[in-house]
This record gives C-alpha cells, sequence and structure tokens, in this order.
C-alpha cells in the first residue's frame, strides 16, 4: 500500500512580521503629520490633519492589479507596487480660534504621546516575532 | 514615505518660527520707549505672519506627505495702532503740543506672546524627543 507523500505548503517566514511592518510604517507616517500639527501652532488659519489607517484589503491591492483607467475622468485607482499606509483628513473638531487655527496643543500632545506607545507596542511585537524565529531556527535552544 | 528626519525637519521649521517670534517680542520690548527712528516717528511693534509650506520633498505614494507642512514666517508685519502720548515738553521729539508720542508697545501684552511663544517652542522640543524616542525603539527591534 503506497503512502501518501505529505507535501507541506512552502510557508514565508515572515509573514507575521509583515503586517507590523506596514503598523510600523503608518504610526511613523502619523507622527509626521501629528508633529506638523504641533508645529503649525500659530500659523493663522491652519486645520490640524490626521493620519487614518487604510484597510488592508482594498479590491485592487488584494488582486495585486492596477485598475485600468479608460478615461481620462476616471479617479485614480490604487498603484498595485506603491503601498498606502494611511488616508490624511482634516481633524479639526477642537473650537477654532479667531485666527482660524483649529490646532489644540493638548489635543495635538496626547495624539503624539499615543502614537509613540503604539509605535513602541509595535516594535516590542517585531522583537518578539523575529525572537520566536530565532528559537525555532536553533532548534528551539537558544534565542 | 515620511520618515523620522521629515518628522524632525517639520518640528524644527516650527521651532525656528518660534523663534523668529521670540525674536520681534525682544525687538518690541527693547524698544518700548524708542521715540526715534530711522524713518521718522516712533518705534512700531511688529508681529510675525506664519503660514503653512509644503515640504519641499517627493515623496511619491504617501497620502500623508500631503497633509504635512512645514511653518515659514511669511513676512513680518508692523501694528498699526497709534502709540500713548505723553506730556513732556522739554523732551526733544514732543510735537508743538508738548506730547511725545510713545511707542504702541505694551509690556503686558509681549509678556503674554513671550509665554505662547516658549510653549509652543517646548511642545515643538518634546515631539522631537518623541520621534527620538519612536527612532530608538526601532533601532532595538531585534536586540
Amino acid at each position: 500500500m503506497a503512502r501518501g507523500v505529505l507535501l507541506m505548503r512552502p510557508v514565508d517566514l515572515f509573514s507575521g512580521v509583515a503586517p507590523l511592518h506596514a503598523a510600523l510604517d503608518y504610526h511613523l507616517e502619523r507622527h509626521n503629520v501629528l508633529s506638523s500639527n504641533i508645529a503649525h501652532v500659530d500659523t493663522p488659519g491652519y486645520r490640524p490633519k490626521d493620519l487614518a489607517r487604510v484597510e488592508e484589503g482594498s479590491f485592487d491591492r488584494v488582486l495585486g492589479v492596477t485598475i485600468e483607467r479608460t478615461s481620462a475622468a476616471h479617479l485614480a485607482g490604487g498603484e498595485a507596487g506603491t503601498p498606502e499606509v494611511g488616508r490624511a483628513f482634516t481633524d479639526a473638531t477642537a473650537g477654532g480660534g479667531a485666527d482660524g487655527n483649529y490646532v489644540s496643543l493638548e489635543r495635538e500632545a496626547g495624539k503624539l504621546a499615543t502614537n509613540q506607545i503604539r509605535y513602541d507596542i509595535v516594535s516590542v511585537l517585531v522583537s518578539s516575532e523575529l525572537r520566536g524565529l530565532l528559537w525555532a531556527a536553533n532548534d528551539g535552544k537558544a534565542g | 514615505m515620511l520618515g523620522v528626519f521629515s518628522a524632525m525637519e517639520v518640528s524644527a521649521s516650527g521651532l525656528s518660527a518660534e523663534r523668529t517670534r521670540m525674536n520681534t517680542i525682544a525687538s518690541n520690548l527693547a524698544n518700548s520707549h524708542t521715540t526715534r527712528t530711522a524713518r521718522g516717528g516712533p518705534y512700531k511693534r511688529i508681529d510675525p505672519v506664519f503660514e503653512a509650506a509644503l515640504l519641499d520633498r517627493t515623496h511619491a505614494g504617501s497620502q500623508a506627505s500631503g497633509a504635512v507642512s512645514l511653518v515659514r514666517v511669511s513676512k513680518i508685519v508692523e501694528d498699526s495702532r497709534p502709540g500713548q502720548l505723553v506730556y513732556e515738553p522739554g523732551h526733544p521729539d514732543a510735537n508743538p503740543a508738548g506730547y511725545v508720542e510713545y511707542p504702541n508697545v505694551n509690556v503686558v501684552e509681549e509678556m503674554v506672546n513671550m509665554l505662547t511663544a516658549s510653549r509652543a517652542y517646548e511642545a515643538g522640543v518634546t515631539s522631537i524627543e518623541s520621534v527620538k524616542g519612536m527612532a530608538k525603539s526601532a533601532i532595538d527591534i531585534g536586540r
């Protein structure tokens, strides 16, 4: 009786790290936006911006294709090669002053601190993910 | 993709704008009794005007780069409010009626502006510190 051969599907070792990598990118990018808000605390007419996390599975990105534009009036589809880490939006909910500046320093500083903590958490996660791989590579002996 | 250094660049532009404000305040306070200037008349208090300038880089494929902007001092404007008239007939800059026009500098107002500028500067420094912390935790990945 022939014994079946168990075929292992090839596994990408770093598939666990990739989403964390995207999260690091997103938080770094958001840090830029929030730093810009704080820098503009005295700029008249400035409205604070923020960066929203883009849903992972937009249609064209899941398929790995570029949506073709048949008319110049169509909205551009996402470029297949350029990952988008977030969508920028204006976050001017805090009351504006007489000069039209909507930056609330407390709010922005709070967001900045939160963002940093989240970045640190993700980087710790990346570390532990890599340590797990190292442990496996060493036959569970060290790492 | 915006990185650690662009966040520092944006914060630094905010810091230098606040330092310009500090300089104008120092000038206003130092000249609070100057009754004679190169173009005649008493000193007039000055104010910097800040504006948002696009980050001078091409970040292809980054949504956030449009949301991030540098702070630039677009111009320095003169305050047109009239100065205080003080009756000092012996003063060489007194008008025929014996009144001297002093600069339109209000020391209390300048002090308040100075505190605001100083706090905004500190906020910028904090956001640079925060970016440095993030860079450090990124370096510590895998340690």
